[in-house]
Formats: C-alpha cells, sequence, structure tokens
C-alpha cells in the first residue's frame, strides 16, 4: 500500500508546548483540506501542554508521547532527559507504524523531537515525508536539529533560513486565518464594530491568557493621558484567567483603583468596562476576550502587543502601526528577535520589558508613554509604519504552502530558497566581544542597545561566572559609568576573566570617574597578567585625568621596569608609559628594550616615541635626542603582514565592479 | 594489488626475476611513497580546483570581504587528497590480505569521512563554529573506537595473543606487567581518543599537522619494518609480528602523500586539510601506535601533538576551573603567533622541535 496515493492522504500533526506551535499547525492543515482530499489526521503532543485543551476543541484525534526539554547543556543533566526523548522515540515509532502518515508535519515545541526522529527512522520503510514549519525569526533548538531530517522546512521569515542547519528551507510566510486576510478597510471595520470614524483607535492585547505587564502598564499609563490632544479610543483585551495570573480581576481592580482621570465615569457594559473622561477624549472599554480580532485590528491605528510569531503575523497581515512588548525570558529570546526583526524593517516600535522589583516582568512606563504619545500625535509615522508591517507580510502563504505539499507528494523538485537573506547580525548572539564592537558603533537609543541593556542587568545578577562575565562587557560597551560602583565590587570578588573584563569595560566608559584611579591601582597590583595589561589600557585611555597622579604613574612604571613581567603587560605598559613621563626619562627606562629578543615590544616602544612626538612641539633638540636614541635600534624582524597579490588584484577588479552600480 | 598480479602471473608460467623485488617490504615502501607522491604532484591542483568549485571553502566565500592579508576562503579538505593519494598507492603496492593493513586502511578512511562531514558541515554554516557539535563528533568516532578496542584484545588481533594487553614502556627492554582485557581495553580507547584529537587540534597553521605527521608516520613505520622482520626483530630483542612489515608500506605511502600534500599545504597554504585530513592522519596514526604496541612512545614520535593538546587542556579545563588564562593563547602555535612569530616561522621551528622528539624516539629501538 503506498500511504501516499491520491486522495488516501493520512497526515500527522506534531508540535506544541504553547498555543504559537499549535495554531499554524491547525492553519496548514486547513490549506491542505482546501487544496487536497485528507483521508485522516492525527496530532501527537505532550501531555499537561497547550495541545491537551486546543487540539480537542477540534476534531483531530490526540495522543500523547513523552518528551522533555533539553535546555541544560550539562551533560549529566541532559541524561535523563534523552532517556525520556528515547523513550518517546519507541512510543512515536509506534504510532507513526500503525498509523502509517503520508506527511509528518513538525511545528517545533520539544515534543517534535522524538516524533521527527522516529519519522527519520521510518522513512526507508513508510516513505512519509517530514515537513517543519517554523514560525520565528530565530528558530528554536529543536527545529535546528529537526531540519537535518527534514525534506522541507516552512518558514515565516525571509532571514530565518540562514539560521536552519539544511538549506530545504522554503519561505512560505505566516499561515494567519483566513479572516486577517480579508481586504477590508479601516472605515468598513469601524461601521461594523460601532467605533466612531474620527477618533484615533488603539487596540490593546496581550493574547488570550492576558499578558500582566501590558496589563498593567495601560492601568498605569491612563492616567497621563489627561493633556494629550488627540480624541482617543482604547480598546483593552486584557484576557481571561489563568492560574498564576487572573487577567481579569488584576486589572479591573486596578482600573477601579482610580487609575482613570478625575471625574471619569466608569460603568459595567456587556462583558467588560467602560469610561469616558469628563473632557471626552479618552474612551476606555476593557474586555476580557475581543471576538473577531481581525475586524478590530482593521480599525485600530495603533496596536500595543506581544511578538510572538502569530500576534506579529496577524498584525502584518493586517498591517497597522504598533508598539511591541516582547515576552521575556522565552526560550533563545525569540520573542525579542521578532520584534527587533520587524522593528529594523519600520515595521513596528519595541519597547522591552524587563524584570521589576516585586519580580514580575515590566515595562518602562515613562518610555512607553513617550513613545505612545509621539505616536499618537504623529499620524505619517503611523501611516508608515503601517505601510512597512503590511508589504513585510507575505500573503501568497496559502498557494505556498499547497505547492510544497503537493510537489512533495507527488515526487516533484521543490524550489528551495537559494539566497540567503543575511539577517542584519547573525553573528551577534555568539561572541561577546563582537557584539561589544557593534553595540559600541550603535546610536545611543538604538533598539539594540535597549535590548541589551536590560539583559546586561539580567547577565550582572546572574549565578555563573561566565554570564556576569558578558554583564561585565555589556556594562562596558553600553557604557553605563553608572555601573561602576557594582564594577568595583564585581573587580574585588570576581575570578581572573571578570576581574580583566571590569578592566577592559572600564576603557570604553570614554569619561573618567574618580573611582577608576582605585581600580586602576588595584589592577595595576593584580596576580593575573592580563588584568594588569588591561589595567595599563585604561590607564593609557584617561591619561589626561591621571597624569598628576604619582602613585599610578609610578606603578605604570614599575610594570615597565620589572624584570619577568609578561611581554604582553610590558608591551601595553611601554605604549603607556610616554602619556606619563618626559621622553628624555622615557628613554633611560627602555632604552634596553632597543634590543629586545621579542618584536613587538621593540614595535612597542617605537610607537609610543611616535605617539609622545605627535602630542607635544618637536624642539631641535628634542629631534636630536630621539635620532640618537633610535640610532641604535634592532629591527630585525621575526614577523611580517602578509601582502597575497592576487587577492590584491581580485578585490581590485571586484570593487572597481561595485562601483559602476 | 600488483602482488595478486605478480601471483596470478606466475601461476600462468610467466616469471621474470624483478617479481622478486615485490618480496622485499623496503621496495614495496618506497615505491607506494613514490606513488602517493607522484600521484599527487600531478593531480594535487585538480583536486584542489575540484574543492573549490564544490564550495569546500574556508569561512568567508564572500568576495566582497575578500582580504589580501590573510588566507578566508582557501579550498579546504584537502585532506582527501591525502586519502586519495594513499589509497591508489596502497592498493598498487600492498598486500591486501594482510589483516594489519585491512584495519589501518579502514580506520583511516572512517576518520577521514567524519573529518568530511564535520568539513561539510562548516562549510555549509558558513562558520567554523557550527562543525557537528562535540557531542557528535565524539560518539561517531567512539563508534569505531570501542570495537577496535574489544577487537584488540579478541583473538582475531594480528599481534601474537600474549602481547595483547601488556603494557610496554619505551627505553624498557621487556614489557612492565599484563594489564587485563577491562583495563586495558580502557586504556586503549582513552589513548586512542587523545591521539586522534591530539592531531586534529593540531591543525592550525599552514603545514603544522603536516610536517610532525611525516616524522611521527616514519617513526612508526620504522618500528613496523622492525617488528615485521625475523631478523632485526631479533637483533632489536623486540617481539616479532608476522605481517606488521605491512604497515611500514602503508606508512611509506603517507608519508609520500603527506609530502605530496605539503607542496601545496605550505605557507602560504593553497589547500587546508580540515578535519578530513587531521582525522583521517590521527586515526592511522592510532593504529600504528597500537599494532606495533608502541603506543607509550607517541609523546616522543608524536611529542608535538601531545604538546598541543596538552596545552589545549591545561587551558580550558584548568584556566575555567580558576577563571584565568594560563597560557596567553592555546594551543601553543597561537601562543607563539601571538608574541610576534610569523606563521612560517612558527611552523619551521615546531618542525625542528618535533625532529628532535622524533630523533628521541628512534633512540629508543636501540637504548633499551
Amino acid at each position: 500500500m503506498n500511504a501516499r496515493d491520491r486522495g488516501n492522504l493520512r497526515i500527522l500533526l506534531t508540535g506544541g508546548g504553547t498555543g504559537g506551535h499549535v495554531y499554524p499547525l491547525l492553519s496548514i492543515l486547513q490549506i491542505i483540506r482546501r487544496h487536497r482530499a485528507v483521508a485522516e489526521v492525527l496530532f501527537v503532543g505532550a501531555k499537561g501542554k497547550a495541545e491537551e485543551t486546543i487540539v480537542p476543541r477540534t476534531d483531530i484525534p490526540l495522543r500523547f508521547v513523552r518528551c522533555a526539554p533539553l535546555s541544560s547543556l550539562q551533560p549529566w543533566r541532559m541524561i535523563p532527559a534523552l532517556w525520556q526523548i528515547f523513550c518517546g522515540t519507541l512510543q512515536a515509532m509506534g504510532i507513526l507504524w500503525r498509523f502509517r502518515p503520508g506527511i509528518v508535519l513538525a511545528a517545533g515545541g520539544y515534543v517534535s523531537a522524538p516524533v521527527t526522529f522516529a519519522a527519520f527512522l521510518l522513512r526507508p520503510l513508510l516513505g512519509c515525508r517530514l515537513i517543519i514549519d517554523e514560525q520565528n525569526v530565530v528558530p528554536g533548538l529543536m527545529n535546528k536539529v529537526a531540519s537535518l531530517f527534514a525534506e522541507v522546512v516552512m518558514v515565516s521569515f525571509p532571514e530565518t533560513p540562514s539560521y536552519i542547519w539544511n538549506n530545504r528551507c522554503v519561505y512560505t510566510g505566516y499561515p494567519v486565518r483566513p479572516e486577517f486576510m480579508a481586504e477590508i478597510d479601516q472605515k468598513t471595520a469601524r461601521r461594523q464594530l460601532g467605533l466612531p470614524q474620527e477618533r484615533r483607535v488603539v487596540l490593546v492585547y496581550g493574547g488570550s491568557m492576558g499578558s500582566r505587564s501590558i496589563n498593567r502598564l495601560l492601568m498605569d499609563v491612563l492616567p497621563q493621558l489627561a493633556g494629550l490632544d488627540v480624541p482617543l479610543t482604547i480598546i483593552h483585551s486584557c484576557g481571561l484567567s489563568v492560574h498564576g495570573y487572573h487577567a481579569w480581576e488584576d486589572t479591573t481592580a486596578r482600573l477601579q483603583d482610580g487609575r482613570l482621570p478625575e471625574g471619569t465615569a466608569l460603568q459595567k457594559a456587556d462583558s467588560g468596562w467602560r469610561a469616558v473622561t469628563p473632557d471626552d477624549r479618552i474612551h476606555y472599554r476593557l474586555e476580557p476576550y475581543l471576538h473577531g480580532l481581525a475586524d478590530y485590528l482593521r480599525a485600530a491605528d495603533l496596536v500595543v502587543c506581544r511578538a510572538g510569531a502569530g500576534s506579529l503575523a496577524e498584525l502584518m497581515a493586517v498591517g497597522r502601526a504598533a508598539i511591541v512588548i516582547p515576552k521575556r525570558k522565552l526560550p533563545g529570546d525569540h520573542q525579542e528577535h521578532n520584534a527587533i526583526n520587524l522593528a529594523e524593517n519600520g515595521g513596528c516600535e519595541v519597547v522591552f520589558e524587563y524584570e521589576g522589583v516585586d519580580g514580575f516582568d515590566t515595562v518602562d512606563v515613562a518610555e512607553f508613554s513617550r513613545l505612545f504619545r509621539e505616536l499618537l500625535q504623529a499620524p505619517e509615522r503611523l501611516a508608515t509604519m503601517a505601510g512597512r508591517a503590511y508589504a513585510r507580510f507575505n500573503r501568497k502563504f496559502e498557494p505556498r504552502i499547497a505547492g510544497v505539499v503537493q510537489h512533495l507528494l507527488n515526487g516533484q523538485g521543490i524550489e528551495y530558497e537559494s539566497s540567503l537573506v543575511e539577517p542584519k547580525r547573525l553573528e551577534l548572539q555568539k561572541q561577546t566581544d563582537q557584539l561589544v564592537r557593534f553595540l559600541l558603533g550603535e546610536p545611543p537609543d538604538g533598539l539594540y542597545r535597549r535590548f541589551y541593556r536590560i539583559k546586561m542587568d539580567e547577565y550582572l545578577r546572574a549565578a555563573h561566572w561566565a554570564t556576569v562575565n558578558k554583564g561585565i562587557k555589556l556594562a562596558g560597551a553600553l557604557q553605563r559609568v553608572d555601573k561602576i560602583k557594582d564594577l568595583r565590587r564585581l573587580f574585588q570578588s570576581g575570578n581572573g576573566f571578570m576581574r580583566r573584563n571590569v578592566m577592559q569595560a572600564l576603557v570604553h566608559f570614554n569619561r573618567y570617574h574618580p573611582v577608576m584611579a582605585e581600580l586602576i591601582m588595584a589592577g595595576l597590583g593584580d596576580s593575573y597578567f592580563e588584568v594588569r595589561a588591561a589595567a595599563l589600557q585604561v590607564a593609557a585611555a584617561y591619561a589626561d585625568s591621571l597624569r598628576h597622579d604619582v602613585p599610578v604613574r609610578d606603578a605604570v612604571i614599575a610594570r615597565c621596569t620589572r624584570r619577568r613581567e609578561h611581554f604582553d603587560v610590558r608591551i601595553t605598559g611601554v605604549r603607556t608609559l610616554p602619556q606619563f613621563i618626559d621622553l628624555p626619562e622615557y628613554f633611560r627606562i627602555v632604552g634596553p628594550l632597543r634590543f629586545a629578543r621579542n618584536v613587538l615590544l621593540r614595535k612597542a616602544v617605537l610607537e609610543g616615541i611616535r605617539a609622545a612626538l605627535s602630542r607635544q612641539p618637536m624642539s631641535d633638540e628634542l629631534k636630536k635626542e630621539v635620532r640618537r636614541f633610535i640610532s641604535e635600534f634592532l629591527v630585525t624582524t621575526s614577523d611580517f603582514e602578509p601582502s597575497f597579490s592576487i587577492r590584491q588584484s581580485y578585490v581590485d577588479l571586484y570593487r572597481h565592479l561595485s562601483n559602476g552600480e | 594489488m600488483i602482488d595478486i598480479l605478480v601471483t596470478i602471473l606466475q601461476e600462468s608460467g610467466v616469471d621474470f626475476g624483478f617479481f622478486r623485488l615485490l618480496d622485499f617490504i623496503t621496495f614495496r615502501v618506497l615505491l607506494t611513497a613514490m606513488t602517493a607522491l607522484i600521484f599527487l604532484l600531478i593531480f594535487g591542483h585538480r583536486i584542489i580546483v575540484e574543492l573549490y568549485q564544490k564550495r569546500m571553502r574556508d569561512t568567508g566565500s564572500d568576495f566582497a570581504a575578500l582580504d589580501m592579508r590573510n588566507k578566508r576562503g582557501t579550498p579546504t579538505a584537502g585532506g582527501i587528497m591525502i586519502i586519495f593519494a594513499v589509497f591508489i598507492s596502497v592498493f598498487l603496492w600492498g598486500k591486501l590480505g594482510n589483516p594489519y593493513l585491512q584495519v589501518i586502511l579502514f580506520s583511516f578512511l572512517y576518520f577521514g569521512l567524519i573529518g568530511w562531514f564535520d568539513d561539510a558541515q562548516k562549510v555549509r554554516m558558513k562558520s567554523s563554529l557550527f562543525g557537528l557539535s562535540q557531542l557528535a563528533k565524539t560518539v561517531l568516532q567512539l563508534l569505531f573506537i570501542v570495537p577496535y578496542a574489544i577487537w584488540f584484545i579478541s583473538p582475531f588481533n594480528p599481534v601474537p595473543a600474549i602481547h595483547h594487553t601488556e603494557v610496554w614502556l619505551p627505553f624498557v627492554k621487556h614489557p612492565l606487567f599484563d594489564a587485563g582485557p577491562i583495563l586495558f581495553g580502557a586504556f586503549i580507547i582513552f589513548v586512542f581518543f587523545s591521539i586522534l584529537n591530539a592531531v586534529n587540534i593540531t591543525d592550525g597553521l599552514d603545514g603544522l599537522v603536516t610536517g610532525p605527521s611525516i616524522l611521527a608516520v616514519a617513526a612508526y613505520g620504522i618500528f613496523a619494518y622492525i617488528l615485521g622482520n625475523t631478523v632485526l626483530s631479533g637483533y632489536f630483542l623486540f617481539p616479532y609480528f608476522a605481517g606488521c612489515g605491512e604497515l611500514s608500506v602503508f606508512a611509506g605511502g603517507l608519508v609520500g602523500a603527506l609530502f605530496g600534500f605539503l607542496w601545496y599545504n605550505a605557507y602560504p597554504a593553497e589547500v587546508f586539510m580540515g578535519d578530513t585530513g587531521s582525522l583521517a592522519i590521527g586515526g592511522a596514526l592510532a593504529v600504528m601506535a597500537f599494532q606495533t604496541r608502541q603506543e607509550m612512545l607517541f609523546p616522543l614520535a608524536g611529542g608535538m601533538f601531545v604538546v598541543m593538546i596538552f596545552s589545549s587542556l591545561v587551558q580550558e579545563k584548568i584556566g575555567m576551573r580558576l577563571g584565568r588564562r594560563i597560557l596567553i593563547r592555546a594551543p601553543i602555535h597561537h601562543s607563539l603567533r601571538y608574541r610576534g612569530i610569523a606563521e612560517p616561522k612558527v611552523v619551521t621551528r615546531l618542525w625542528i622541535i618535533s625532529t628532535l622528539m622524533m630523533l628521541v624516539a628512534l633512540l629508543s629501538i636501540k637504548l633499551r
């Protein structure tokens, strides 16, 4: 029996953990069903996750397998998880063997691991095809691994293929529900919903479960909106109550707690609350849940929402301006990445969450409220933003998805994405040093700086020293002089790497702070050579402020003259020293280094003199003295800079070609 | 292959005097080396071009980012050249029925394949950070090493059974003690794994693996020749391993191929061997060390590799525990580069040191 016979298609869906993995699967299934007959469908999920509540609402049977997240990278903690996955794979193999699907459709989430692996193992026998759907910009680990086994990876963003470990990606776009695709304009939508045409409509929602930080943020922003000169209608869907956070109760309690401007009439209406300020400027409407979100989106001028792949796709499909508040601490920071991706393309503004004092994620009210007011008073900005978001969405997802499935089943070739759209900063996540260099070149209020400012606080509070280290480097990159007391504490308690990084962070500050002299002295006397070298760099960076600080000057001299000092420290010291003392004295100290075995040390002497000369006017006497000093100088070398001439010619030609464009 | 041909000819009555030359291992060793070397001198460039066109390039194949000062975009996975050359020459001149030769050829090919996958993965990910994961690599390596260890202590090993689990030290005439199968099996796994990764980690500068590998392979080839020769093994008071001499034929082929590779790999390199080459060489060296029962000689014969892996381990394991660097950079060759010694000079100096260590290793033939 050929499982892929026409009209006898059996589809196995897997993935889950959150609704974000389940809904796109159901959408894709709808699309396939619209284009061809599907005989049977089965959903394989994990117990106790979102799929357990969502899938039974459809007519799809649901089966469970064992699985576990592989979040920890420590091997001994991975062993039980691997055992679970192994058991799950056996279970999944049993399910696959009996169900005999033609297509296995996986949407990520760790439950898909055993199923995709089982599908891979049984593929020679069953002939099933494995399709992976990745909704986020930056794919999760599971999908990256699973992509190695898959025939096709369907992605929702053009940048995603660069992160996927195979080159069988197809940019299909996110399969939003059909109601988001209907071309209805704002006026019609407002008429249908009974909303006024001339007011500015803001839609605030945090998903069906509600979002604590968005709800509380809005409650805090409401009283500050009094002075706004545009008539405003705010529709707020706060979400249903779930265990842990009772969105509805929490929000209504805060609402009644006098959050609204003086004299506002607050009344219960239908399922929610309504409020109108006395000057009729602000209409506020609170609902636990909005039916027909698509229409509300169309009616809105500005949307405040989460940055899940689904929310963003719906936003882009309708094409509305938005302030996006990505949820913190999700695997791989994927909401942040989704938001940054859209914001880089001008499709939204992002305000990041941070961990508040009460332990809950919060948003900076001042920052949000400033942005909110700015946007509401600039309709043309809202319009361009909406246009860019709209342009960013792939509206042809339905024919593409159907095409991929059709081609796979017919055994035809699929047109994989051949050219990669490089995300702006693919490398950033991997190496902190690269990140530091990048951040230093960013504008002070840039997207990445704001994102990493929050990350930095998180890192500095971390338990493991390697993570704290990242925080220290970021503090330098973000030039947080206000963190210098924290850095001093970390310098006193940290290990060698941390002490070194504190020193290197100080170099980036570009602003002298009195604590630095103390830190430099401690660094110059440190037992670890890299700290001493870095301390010398700090001394060089702030030489103007430190020149008359005698202890620092003496310590720098001591670093250069001490025998058996590490060559790296001496090199930095020799380069730094002329900033602290006069050249004749410098010559006396570094005289013997003219014949040093280490070529870099000799080079440093020359560089030091050169830098000193460019800082001061050259008298004839000084020139003579310098000439005398360098007349005896060993210039043999053990190092050279290669220059590969053919590459030079190639680059010349290539650049010439590029100039013509 | 040629020996089968000659046997067929002899059986059908055709015989020439010079056929008897084939009985001399030394003759075949030299011819294998020459075949491999000449093969690479003739076909090497074509293989490099082929690799280049197949996009097997070191990270960064973007031409706009091409820099005249570095070597990014150089074809990698050049180990495939070495593997081709060795296989062709050994197929021609080796006695393929010999179990020593079979196991080493298999090891050479298997680890070459792992390396090939790793290189292909790195090229595809456009980054050296994204090869096969350390875990995947380890598992794939152990998939060979563990069965090898079991085979080694089993009766199928061509090494005489009494010598299977003895512990030998260089410069000591007699085996120290018999470790027993379980302990010695674990020892094999550990040492094999270490040798393999030591060679892999050394690969960092142009010609840095090639030189010390030539010396180590040659040293083990000499040992294999002595052990496989009744007269010489008796003279130097070594045990006699019948058939072990075929290993020196392989060693000859590998030395020839490495010289042929060095032709292109010498600074500035036209091709890198990649993990394909370094893992294959590591696999071959480890098998040679064990089959000649001279694994304890490796710290001398392949001293450079041991220094590299130790410096790297010290830096990573101890350094990370202490929270500071122990060496300024690890492995040592990066340290030397950092000190301002140019790449060809570092490589030459490390070759000189490896030669010194290899000479000490050869001293252990007589000095026992």
